[in-house]
């Protein structure tokens, strides 16, 4: 279809919307120039159309993206990297008083590794306990079976008898190793005297053990309070064992000299060591305030 | 799409997108959101889109946006939206002309005045425009030209008028 009289308003609307092939274009110029009546018709629909206008977007800077965006964090990372905010704790634990603090905690460990030092004896593994043929255990050892309870209270009374050399008349009848015994026995006192040595204060043992060396327990401990000991070993014999056993002087020259603090060992000439330097720190500051 | 190519796109056409919409909506800093969320878009959906398509689709985008943002602020009026775009306005010899080209734009309908910017400052085709406005080829032609003529006679009666 060609450009006419009746159609020529479309096709000038296609041409000033660019929307004509080349060809008709140049038809609607020649259309123009044999109809220069409707030139200005097109003039006027030329205006319509808005001129360009240099309106920038002046934030591009916000739209831009870069290279480290591209490579995403592995999930979990970030959080990995948040902080939360620390909890200050004000008040109490202010510096002079985690001195004050520690200073009293040095002395309490002084005070507490001397009188180990002068206390304990001085070797622990080679002294009673140590001994482990000792028919004589500590009272906090294992719990004997009733089965050998029976066999306890027999060597008990066995020793008992040996050892008690003016024992009343009564009881020396009861020597005899072939006297049976039963619960019936009217020889088995009340208590059951056995002897406990392994966890007595050392006084008690340099006292009291070497005048009886028995001490009177309640029937209902007796069966957890030895275990394992030897039938063919007599408490009397263990009685002159410790009776012969002492304590020792702590022997400053062994190399190997030790202080026991509960259940650990702290090595004597460090612990000197470190005592020298609190003495010391204490009496720097002592004159530093009377200066 | 790589980073870079996002930059270029920015570079090229954060101008024209920043442009149809403040003559559309006559408020900047909207038209910089607007913008803003259509590059997001286009960022985020970069892989999918063809290099030769990102233009449309960053119109189509903003256009939709642009649509929604008019729904929610129907309270501005044509003269506030005069008044923004007049700042925008490149003063020339034919200020007088294009002042009124403006005033009668915006009184055209959304659709219409979507039309002639897109026509007019981006150069799409019919067909493009349809694209990016959902409307078909022949409904861009009729409604443009419908349009054209709009502005023709108030372009006529502004003259007489300031005659």
């Amino acid at each position: 279809m060609k450009i006419n009289i009746q159609n020529y308003e479309t096709y000038f609307l296609l041409y000033i919307d660019n929307e004509l092939p080349v060809v008709e274009k140049r038809e609607v110029e020649r259309f123009i120039k044999e109809h220069p009546a409707l030139a200005n018709e097109l003039n006027t629909l030329k205006q319509t159309v808005l001129a360009a206008d240099h309106i920038l977007f002046e934030e591009k800077a916000i739209l831009y993206r870069y290279q480290e965006m591209e490579s995403s964090l592995p999930v979990g990372f970030k959080q990995s990297l948040y902080r939360e905010e620390a909890k200050v704790v004000e008040g109490f634990f202010t510096r002079s008083k985690i001195k004050s603090i520690a200073s009293i905690a040095a002395i309490l460990l002084l005070l507490l590794g001397y009188r180990s030092y002068f206390t304990v004896p001085i070797n622990n593994e080679k002294g009673i306990s140590k001994n482990k043929n000792t028919p004589i255990q500590s009272l906090d050892s294992k719990r004997v079976t009733s089965s050998t309870a029976d066999n306890i209270i027999e060597n008990n009374l066995e020793t008992k008898y040996k050892t008690e050399a003016t024992a009343p008349s009564e009881s020396n009848m009861f020597t005899s190793n072939n006297l049976p015994l039963t619960e019936e026995t009217t020889f088995i006192p009340e208590e059951t005297k056995l002897i406990v040595v392994a966890n007595l204060e050392p006084e008690i043992r340099n006292s009291k053990i070497k005048e009886s060396a028995i001490i009177s327990i309640s029937e209902n401990m007796m069966p957890a309070t030895i275990k394992n000991i030897n039938p063919n070993v007599t408490i009397a014999n263990n009685l002159k064992e410790i009776q012969e056993e002492d304590y020792e002087n702590i022997n400053t020259e062994d190399e190997d000299r030790g202080v026991y603090i509960a259940n650990f060992e702290i090595d004597g000439d460090k612990l000197r060591g470190v005592t020298r330097r609190i003495n010391a720190l204490f009496r720097r500051n002592k004159n530093e305030k009377q200066k | 799409m790589t980073v870079q190519d996002f930059n270029n796109c920015v570079d090229n056409y954060a101008d024209g997108v920043y442009r149809f919409i403040v003559k559309n909506i006559g408020h900047e800093a909207d038209a910089q959101d607007i913008v803003q969320t259509s590059f997001e878009k286009l960022w985020v959906n970069r892989e999918k889109v063809e290099a030769e398509k990102v233009k449309s689709y960053l119109f189509t985008v903003a256009y939709h946006q642009m649509i929604d943002h008019i729904r929610k602020d129907k309270k501005k009026s044509t003269t506030d939206n005069f008044e923004e775009v007049k700042q925008h306005t490149q003063t020339t010899s034919n200020a007088e002309l294009k002042q009124i080209l403006l005033r009668a734009i915006n009184e055209l309908n959304p659709t219409q005045k979507c039309l002639v910017l897109l026509k007019d400052y981006e150069g799409y085709s019919y067909q493009e425009i349809g694209a990016i406005m959902n409307l078909s080829e022949s409904q861009v032609k009729v409604y443009l030209h419908r349009a054209r003529l709009i502005l023709k006679g108030k372009l006529i009666h502004l003259e007489k008028m300031s005659a």
